[in-house]
């Protein structure tokens, strides 16, 4: 089990707004890479490298397109670190989302990627955040709680989904399920974390 | 602009979620591009899904995926491209800024052509010492070697660029509001839902159907292709929907070269306009073309069409301009 303090209830009034990564010891290192300042540059490498390159991995289909995706991410993460503000979010998740944003643009357009081997995923699935290889941030924290709310059945689709970047007919094909309701839980689940975070205003 | 009603807002959402997970096919990602175009006056990209795209990053990190040390070769390869990276942009910063005090262009809000280039130029050097980079990985024994892209001629570079864009689509995350040039086939047909069949006859409905639609005449700009070419362009910002219509332009080889359109969008950077699809001309007297823009345009500046290798290209050299039409 992790050491993590449980996340407290979203406030009703007010969107949470996350702060930095691990609590306040990591500065966000964006904007000094917005700038163009090479230690920071090697910074944000060490900080997000082991992160970006395992998500890689687990939506790409051989090591070269995983690290072809690699470079692809980080060059997105220069071009897109002066749009970092901290203000609407850690960043961590900001770095996440462009890794995922990318790796989700080249899987629609290979769309000819095998299966990983799967075998003992879901009982994987079930044991949500108890790897502590991930560095924290408030807004995993928070989804994490959302997620730990959800039946076991929908968060192993999520987890084949998000994690595993399976597509909806994969993991209907995988969970025997409809592929209409992978589809559901999936949305579902998604707008639970949404709604955690305090998002749903849009 | 029209709010969306309560099914369109549900559509929206839908369409959010997928895509936030990959559930999107290429249709439905230009449904919702855009239908968020639409709702929100030509907002960027991304603007209506963030949350859920954020949503998905933060359970991605909740369900703690075990992580594994990046490869050393490859930071040394993402390093290097940070450097190039950052000395390019520094150039294009420096070209750019001095182009544009260069031109004596009666209208300030045009966008110093010469510099777009020259900052271009920069950044499809950059793409072709990527694309070397990545060959490099396949030849371990010149793996760590550097190619300054300066010793590269532009006919080179600029063939680098394109080995790089049929090889990886690296090259893409550089320009920031072009999207990444995929076959041609894909390119020259007309998207699901984006309209009858038969250009012709869309442009001819989009005009009588929408009283402030754009439209704007090409004038040639230069390239051989481009001279005695009349015609237009038409664009409706609401819908995002447009069409170009050629008289004269000449037929290309569509195995070696294509016709691309770039949009000049005033909420973009821009040196780096929108791609807006390529496509071929078969030399009739008139030919009518959809446009095909991947991203949402918020204020069109102009349009401009260049020549270029078969496929279409991510970055420009601008070195064959067909024809432009300005809009202000």
């Amino acid at each position: 089990m992790t050491d993590v303090t449980p996340p407290q209830a979203p406030a009703a009034s007010a969107p949470r707004r996350p702060r930095d990564d691990l609590g306040a010891t990591l500065p966000p290192v964006l904007p000094e890479v917005a700038r163009g300042d090479r230690s920071a540059i090697q910074r944000c490498m060490a900080r997000y490298g082991s992160l970006i390159w395992s998500i890689a991995r687990r939506f790409s289909t051989t090591t070269a397109d995983a690290e072809d995706a690699t470079q692809e991410i980080f060059l997105d993460v220069w071009r897109s670190a002066p749009q970092f503000d901290p203000a609407r979010g850690s960043e961590r998740i900001f770095v996440a989302m462009i890794a995922r944003r990318r790796l989700i643009d080249r899987m629609r357009s290979q769309r000819s990627r095998t299966q990983y081997e799967l075998s003992g995923l879901e009982e994987q699935a079930a044991e949500v955040g108890t790897d502590s290889h991930v560095d924290r941030c408030a807004e995993a924290e928070i989804a994490r709680a959302a997620l730990e709310e959800l039946p076991q059945e929908q968060r192993n689709v999520i987890h084949l989904s998000i994690v595993e970047g399976l597509s909806h007919a994969e993991i209907a094909s995988r969970t025997a399920l409809p592929l209409g309701t992978v589809k559901t839980l999936i949305r579902r689940g998604l707008i639970k974390v949404r709604e955690a975070l305090g998002e749903s205003q849009s | 602009m029209n709010a969306p009603n309560d099914l369109e807002r549900a559509r929206l959402m839908e369409l959010a979620v997928e895509r936030s997970v990959g559930g999107l096919s290429e249709s439905e990602l230009l449904e919702l591009e855009r239908s968020v175009g639409a709702a929100l006056g030509g907002a960027p990209r991304g603007s209506l899904d963030e949350s859920f795209e954020r949503a998905a990053a933060a359970a991605h990190l909740a369900l703690r995926p075990p992580l594994e040390p990046m490869p050393r070769e490859l930071a040394v390869r993402i390093a290097n491209d940070a450097d190039r990276y950052y000395a390019a942009q520094r150039v294009a910063d420096v070209r750019a800024s001095r182009a544009a005090r260069q031109v004596h262009d009666p209208l300030p809000t045009w966008f110093a052509w010469s510099g777009w280039m020259a900052a271009a130029a920069s950044f499809a050097a950059v793409i072709g010492v990527l694309a070397l980079d990545r060959s490099a990985r396949q030849a371990p024994d010149s793996g760590t070697q550097v190619v300054a892209a300066e010793a590269r001629s532009g006919d080179e570079t600029i063939e680098t660029v394109g080995a790089a864009v049929r090889g990886s689509r690296a090259a893409a995350t550089l320009a920031p509001s072009s999207s990444s040039p995929t076959d041609s086939s894909d390119r020259t047909e007309v998207p699901d839902g984006a309209g009858p069949s038969d250009p012709a006859a869309a442009r001819a409905a989009l005009l009588a159907a929408t009283p402030f639609v754009l439209r704007r005449n090409w004038a040639p700009a230069g390239d051989p292709a481009g001279r005695g070419v009349s015609g237009d362009v038409v664009w409706d910002a609401r819908t995002q929907t447009g069409y170009m219509r050629f008289v004269g332009l000449r037929r290309n080889d569509a195995s070696r070269e294509q016709y691309q359109l770039w949009i000049f969008d005033g909420r973009r950077d821009e040196r780096f306009p929108v791609d807006g699809g390529v496509f071929d001309s078969v030399g009739d007297a008139e030919l009518v073309v959809p446009i095909r823009a991947r991203l949402p345009i918020g204020t069109p500046l102009a349009f401009a069409v260049t020549v270029e290798r078969a496929g279409g290209v991510v970055v420009s050299n601008r070195e064959r301009v067909v024809v432009i039409a300005r809009v202000s």
